[in-house]
């Protein structure tokens, strides 16, 4: 027999991916009593940085440099796409909000300026991206001829600082490589566990020793961003010290450290904002009695009857269970939603894997107007109070158009404004 | 005749002690129990004289058992031994002499109420538990003393009666040799002493008063009333009808060897029955020091006689703090009073059955170390000492507990094996067959994020060979026995880190718990496999 609860709120959000929590950090910033539910995270996979638009038109090989001519463009060729239904200030507004709120939990972010940057990435390429932690941001000090010291340490996998090396070495004819054997591991080495070892100030000094050897050869040192899972920028100006170097992280594959420190700063955070969040919790039978929807919220021992003004549905793709691909359909998982999709099965992949234009499965997703409230087939809004944020909305490639976090960012934080001056009126 | 029995009998009884205690030096000194003697004379004392462990574990238990202890001492020492013993104490002893022959009685009547008593219980413990296996294990004693007991009634009974006896009785004591004198002493022995004689003799009352004169003069020295034997007398009035024919047979004369045999048969198989309990007991309680002191001191000793000493009361299992596991896995070797049975047979035979010494194993590695069972045991064994050695005597046997034998055994050999359809069954009735439902684990995308908020991941060491992401790897390429057969399965702490964070939705933790139950079934039969084998060699 599960415990029953109820609990009454103004906004509810669902999701507790990047856009959930961005949505919940606005409304509890506004002074909603908001709830929050979903499982873990996928944040844990999120490498930390912040796109905005790192890719225009589709399927062009070279980044463009500054985002703002890029979105010019796109809402012009692609009327549909979620950024289409907002506008530059908008989209720079939920930057500044996020980065703001990040940095009151001690996270500190380097804000977007006109231009994308390029990060180094653990294969050695070069990732566009418009807002990064400041551990990862000195990279941008690496120029063509700049000495550079890259390290990787023995039995952490996906990060070989050779390797990287050889990817670079045709336009950085600089580099050396180091290879940090931690005391008392010989086998595998995850990152979370050797991110907590720098935590550790004796590890801390151990490694400065290793690296100083270098400090008259090199000027710059990169290393894989597991520097510290909480204070990771104290711990990285230490090193600095001890090295007198200037040190920068690469963000590597999940699982990723950024994207930990991340979860841990929203959680955080939100605990603080008195965010109810009812965690590892799936919504079942959601109604709507014509003024509040009450929604089930299930775990393993507790059902949560939660009466709610409004819903903020941020449930992501497929992975994070926001949309459900069936033999013949696609399907919204939570209410069912119309779903924008191809007409048929044979559709949804083009039959190139890799092919440049992507796939017409990626664009799928829910339709929305211009606050992102899931329109029908007609273009009628369903819900006065329903939203839907994130990458759960239609016509949103953001992975080949690297925009994920803007378009996440952005609409979370427009649903949640409308949502406010709406119902904040009458209050 | 009589003497002969009597040194046969001792004669066997002493070479059974001393094969008995041969036996116990023996194992001893060979194997894993450590010979180390030691004397606490207290508890011995008090327990062997009064019982006081069994007063406190059950006072119904004491009283009964208290009654048939004081009634059979008595009777050894002024009934048995009354040549040695009661003639020497009390110059004016005689066994038909008050108050000896009532006391007699009494104790035979104590006797008899306790080990009523005895048989009542387990017939009442039958009722409540229908597993009868040890119920019926004492049982012999209990019928040996009823038999002594109603033999040693009957002969006095008889002899109260019998005309023949009486004849001889005033042949040897007086010197009446007038018929007259000789009837009226018969009809005073007829009307106050109950004998029964073939012809019918009037009775006046100037024959009775001069019957009791002579009474006076030849037998009041030696017999007192005969109301005092009051089992006895009673049984006589009984007899009324059948007492010349009885007479007649000298049904005495069968029935005195009949008595001393059968207490002869007790004295030999004192060494090789429950009546053992009456010398272990004292041994056992005196070899008892499971103090915490002691624990500490490492002198833990188990002496192999006092597995002996245990008579199945069964008072141990009643207060074991793992009786609920009984109750849930039916496993009796759970249970002291089962478990000491085993062991005790362990120790005697050399190959005892594998699926019992598993169960055996499995029975112990539940035990808490509690030391109820020690607390309470009325022959006051050293409970405790015996469930912390017998893992170390199991595990020579081929017996290691189930997660030390994981660790031993390489991974290969749980492939290709036919176990799991049989096992199959048994273990997902416990579980919710996580890892028999594909859909469980085939979200898993190998992201590592549940190795790296393991704990037990993250303590390293040698001891652990995969992570939880390649367990549901293995999961995914059909290697459940693989899979089950890991130490992260058993090194898991259950702390469900890894099922929180996955954000997959995968069960982790609970999928590792199944694996382990699933480990747990194929080990024992991996264990019972490879004993066979050792023995089949």
């Amino acid at each position: 027999m599960k415990d029953k609860k109820q609990i009454t709120c103004d906004i509810t959000v669902i999701g507790a991916g990047f856009a959930g929590m961005v949505a919940a950090a606005r409304a509890s910033d506004l002074g909603l009593k908001t709830v929050q539910t979903g499982n873990s995270s996928h944040l844990y996979f999120a490498s930390g940085l912040f796109d905005f638009l790192g890719v225009y038109p589709l399927g062009s090989r070279t980044p463009i440099e500054d985002p703002r001519t890029g979105l010019e463009l796109l809402q012009k060729e692609m009327p549909d796409h979620p950024y289409s239904k907002t506008s530059l200030e908008t989209i720079l507004k939920s930057f500044d909000f996020l980065a703001r709120f990040l940095h009151s939990t001690g996270l500190n972010y380097v804000k977007p300026d006109k231009d994308n940057r390029s990060v180094l990435t653990a294969a050695g390429t070069f990732k566009p991206t418009c807002m990064m932690p400041e551990t990862i941001s000195k990279g941008g000090l690496l120029k063509k001829d700049t000495p550079l010291l890259l390290i990787d340490f023995k039995g952490l996998e996906g990060f070989c600082a050779g390797q990287i090396a050889a990817v670079l070495k045709k336009n950085h004819p600089y580099i050396f490589t180091l290879s940090v054997e931690v005391p008392g591991e010989s086998g595998n080495l995850n990152p979370t566990y050797l991110a907590t070892l720098f935590e550790d100030s004796s590890f801390l000094k151990n490694l400065a020793t290793q690296i100083s050897p270098f400090s008259n050869k090199v000027k710059l040192v990169g290393m894989p961003a597991v520097c510290g899972i909480n204070k990771s920028l104290d711990i990285l100006t230490r090193l600095e010290k001890m090295t007198g170097l200037d040190i920068f992280e690469i963000p590597m594959m999940p699982p990723s450290i950024p994207g930990l420190r991340l979860k841990n700063a929203f959680e955080k955070k939100l605990a603080g904002n008195h965010v109810h969040f009812l965690s590892q919790t799936k919504i079942t039978s959601p109604q709507f009695n014509g003024s509040e929807f009450i929604l089930n919220a299930v775990n393993q021992n507790m059902e949560t009857q939660i009466r709610s003004k409004g819903i903020i549905l941020a449930t992501g793709r497929f992975p994070g269970g926001g949309l459900h691909a069936k033999r013949g359909c696609i399907q919204e998982t939570v209410f069912n939603l119309p779903v924008y999709q191809p007409d048929e099965r044979s559709l949804w992949h083009h039959l190139n894997f890799f092919e440049k234009q992507g796939h017409m499965i990626n664009t799928a997703g829910v339709e929305t107007d211009i606050v992102f409230r899931p329109v029908d087939t007609h273009g009628a809004v369903i819900y006065e109070n329903l939203y839907a944020v994130g990458t759960l909305l239609a016509h949103n490639d953001w992975v080949r158009l690297k925009s994920g976090s803007g378009v996440s960012a952005v609409s979370a934080v427009t649903a949640v404004n409308d949502f406010y001056k709406k119902n904040t009126a009458g209050l | 005749m009589f003497q002969i029995s009597l040194y046969t009998a001792l004669g066997l009884s002493i070479a059974g002690l001393l094969f008995r205690i041969y036996r116990f030096q023996k194992k001893g000194s060979s194997g894993t129990l450590k010979l180390k003697l030691s004397l606490n004379l207290k508890p011995a004392f008090f327990n062997t004289i009064f019982q006081s462990k069994l007063f406190y574990a059950s006072k119904t238990r004491w009283a009964v058992h208290f009654l048939v202890f004081s009634g059979f001492i008595y009777l050894v020492f002024f009934h048995a031994l009354d040549e040695w013993i009661a003639f020497n104490l009390f110059q004016s002893y005689q066994p038909t002499l008050d108050p000896f022959q009532f006391l007699r009685d009494f104790a035979g009547f104590l006797v008899l109420i306790g080990c009523s008593g005895f048989l009542l219980r387990r017939i009442l413990n039958t009722w409540i538990n229908p597993d009868n296996t040890t119920n019926y294990k004492g049982l012999f004693p209990i019928i040996l003393i009823l038999l002594v007991m109603g033999s040693g009634f009957m002969l006095e009974t008889i002899k109260i009666i019998s005309e023949p006896v009486f004849l001889e009785m005033v042949e040897d004591y007086s010197d009446i040799d007038e018929d007259t004198d000789l009837d009226h002493l018969k009809i005073y022995w007829e009307t106050h002493y109950q004998v029964r004689f073939k012809k019918d003799i009037l009775i006046t009352e100037e024959a009775l008063e001069h019957g009791r004169r002579l009474n006076t003069d030849y037998c009041l020295d030696c017999h007192s009333k005969i109301k005092s034997a009051f089992i006895s007398k009673a049984l006589a009035t009984q007899l009324d009808k059948p007492a010349n024919f009885l007479n007649y047979y000298r049904a005495d004369n069968w029935l005195y060897p009949i008595h001393y045999l059968l207490s002869f048969l007790m004295l030999v198989s004192l060494p090789f029955s429950r009546f053992f309990h009456i010398l272990l007991i004292p041994f056992a309680s005196a070899q008892q020091k499971m103090t915490v002191r002691h624990f500490q001191e490492k002198a833990v000793s188990i002496h192999p006689a006092t597995f002996s000493a245990c008579t199945n009361c069964g008072l141990c299992s009643a207060v074991c703090s793992v009786y609920p596991n009984f109750l849930i896995t039916g496993n009796k070797q759970i249970l002291p009073h089962f478990k000491i049975e085993s062991a005790r047979k362990m120790m005697a035979v050399a190959h005892l059955n594998p699926k019992k010494l598993n169960q055996l194993q499995l029975g112990n590695d539940d035990c808490t170390l509690c030391h109820h069972c020690t607390d309470i045991c009325p022959s006051g064994i050293d409970l405790q000492g015996i469930w912390q050695t017998l893992p170390q005597t199991l595990h020579k046997m081929g017996y290691p507990d189930n997660y030390t034998f994981v660790k031993d055994t390489a991974l290969q050999e749980r492939e290709n094996k036919e176990w799991e359809k049989e096992q199959a069954d048994r273990a997902y009735d416990l579980t919710q067959n996580l890892t028999g439902r594909v859909y469980s684990f085939e979200n898993c995308v190998q992201c590592t994020v549940c190795t790296n908020v393991c704990p037990v991941v993250a303590y390293g060491g040698n001891d652990n060979d995969m992570t939880p992401q390649q367990i549901m790897n293995l999961l995914r390429l059909g290697k459940k026995q693989t899979a089950a057969g890991t130490r992260m399965v058993w090194n898991c702490l259950t702390c469900y880190m890894c099922q929180e964070h996955c954000p997959s939705e995968i069960k982790v933790a609970d999928i590792i718990i199944e694996l382990r139950n699933i480990s747990n079934q194929t080990t024992d039969s991996l264990k019972i496999m490879g004993a066979a084998d050792k023995a089949d060699k």
